[in-house]
């Protein structure tokens, strides 16, 4: 099993400056801690402290926003440096990033916008990926995200596109239910029959938050109390999976903490119920 | 990259014109496959999101406005481009400036939007200090469907952190009428 190798993290939170205060006042009840990449690159001495005294109390798993994995035209060199830099800094036991491209054509688009899921796009991550990894030698997990483009280029679905750019590139998946979810309802397709259609042992890390309607479209605002229906699919995948760890993503419209904390202990409940961690 | 990405190198360059408003040219479009059609869907859906996220921290605007939020919105995203980091809660805070400086159904509607996207702004630092002008009161929190008494008012907004001590003075009001 790929994620054997791996330690068992639990149950914790995506870092947000706004909940500072209250992640260290909590601490006992939040396993590890997911922070943005991108915020801690070129730190000044302040961030600095942030992050050694995080690290001081919480396994750190940098999550990185816009390596921009899928861009045809090659990874920056200078973010992948800042990226080595603090994954070296911080010595977590995996990193993150998206299954995506931000940047094309010298423009950077600022937002994770999806891949046609076609030979020629497993090729291009293939290629950045081991790019990637040659640069830090730390295992790293690829996260799935909304698919809010639907190519008429695709040839293959979700779980073989997901299945083989894992098996290719000897990565670990980091499995957002919350995105699998959306996509499932957007684009028609049955979520749990993609999860069983997935290489269980590469399944790491989850990411889970709340959706919302707008219309008959699932949007994925990171903004809102994870749904009945995210709780009911994160219980299968982790009936599925051996997961080493689960992250609130939280990022708009901060509810008291305490909400997030009643979050994660249920999250909690429920990896224990099924894997017993 | 090697020549193997060609296709994918012009879809994506294509898209990343299209999604940030660059303009696609026709031949390049029939060159990478990608339809007009699929462009105009994958810059709708961007718009679409970006709008129903902003619309999501500016829930009282949004009521107000009705389908004016999303006209005002489309006009705004021709020129501000989706952009960063925390580019939702910027976006929320540069919207709620541009609607200031447009002629909408009630006079007030860009005060209530700043004074919603307060807690977006608040978001993007550690430290926060604004200060706004009103002719409105806009704190009748449980009135949302009336619209917000006429009561000169200046609001001053502070929000920092320490480190032990989170500080939150919420907010500072002086009433000039």
């Amino acid at each position: 099993m790929w994620s054997n190798a791996l330690p068992t993290l639990g149950t914790g939170l995506g870092y947000r400056d706004i909940y500072r205060t209250d992640v260290f006042r909590n601490h006992s009840q939040i396993d590890f801690l997911e922070i943005t990449a991108d915020h801690f690159f070129d730190p000044k001495k302040n961030v600095r402290d942030l992050l050694s005294l995080l690290a001081d109390r919480f396994p750190i798993i940098p999550h990185g926003l816009s390596l921009s994995l899928g861009s045809a035209d090659g990874l920056d060199r200078a973010y992948l440096q800042k990226l080595k830099a603090l994954v070296n800094d911080v010595d977590p036991p995996w990193w993150s990033e998206h299954i995506a491209f931000t940047r094309a054509a010298g423009i950077d688009i600022g937002h994770l916008t999806p891949l046609p899921k076609t030979r020629e796009s497993l090729r291009c991550l293939t290629e950045n990926i081991r790019i990637a990894m040659d640069a830090i030698e730390k295992p790293l997990i690829l996260e799935n995200i909304t698919q809010t483009i639907q190519f008429s280029q695709d040839t293959l679905d979700e779980a073989e596109f997901l299945g083989e750019l894992v098996h290719e590139t000897d990565c670990g998946l980091l499995l957002d239910v919350t995105n699998l979810y959306i996509n499932s309802v957007n684009h028609g397709f049955d979520p749990v029959d993609v999860l069983h259609r997935l290489p269980a042992d590469r399944i790491v890390q989850l990411h889970f938050v709340g959706y919302y309607a707008d219309g008959d479209t699932l949007m994925d605002g990171h903004a809102h109390k994870t749904n009945p229906q995210i709780w009911q699919l994160l219980d299968e995948v982790v009936r599925f999976a051996n997961v080493r760890g689960a992250i609130l993503e939280r990022d708009e419209q901060f509810p008291p903490f305490e909400e997030l904390l009643s979050e994660l202990s249920q999250m909690r409940g429920v990896m224990k119920a099924n894997i017993g961690t | 990259m090697t020549t193997d990405n060609e296709d994918l190198s012009k879809l994506q360059a294509e898209l990343a014109r299209c999604l940030t408003g660059r303009g696609v040219s026709p031949k390049d479009s029939h060159v990478t496959g990608l339809s007009k059609l699929d462009l105009d869907l994958s810059r709708e859906t961007l718009i679409r999101k970006r709008l129903s996220q902003t619309r999501n921290l500016l829930p009282r605007t949004a009521a107000w406005m009705g389908p004016q939020f999303a006209e005002q919105f489309r006009e705004f995203a021709e020129t501000h481009h989706f952009n960063g980091e925390y580019a939702i809660s910027k976006e929320a805070v540069f919207f709620s400036n541009w609607l200031v400086t447009r002629k909408l159904a009630y006079p007030w509607i860009g005060q209530l939007a700043q004074w919603e996207s307060m807690d977006c702004h608040w978001s993007l630092g550690r430290m926060s200090v604004r200060i706004l002008w009103s002719e409105y009161d806009f704190t009748m929190r449980s009135r949302l469907n009336e619209a917000p008494p006429k009561r000169v008012q200046m609001w001053c907004f502070i929000r920092c952190f320490t480190w032990w001590r989170k500080i939150r003075v919420w907010p500072i009001v002086f009433t000039t009428r």
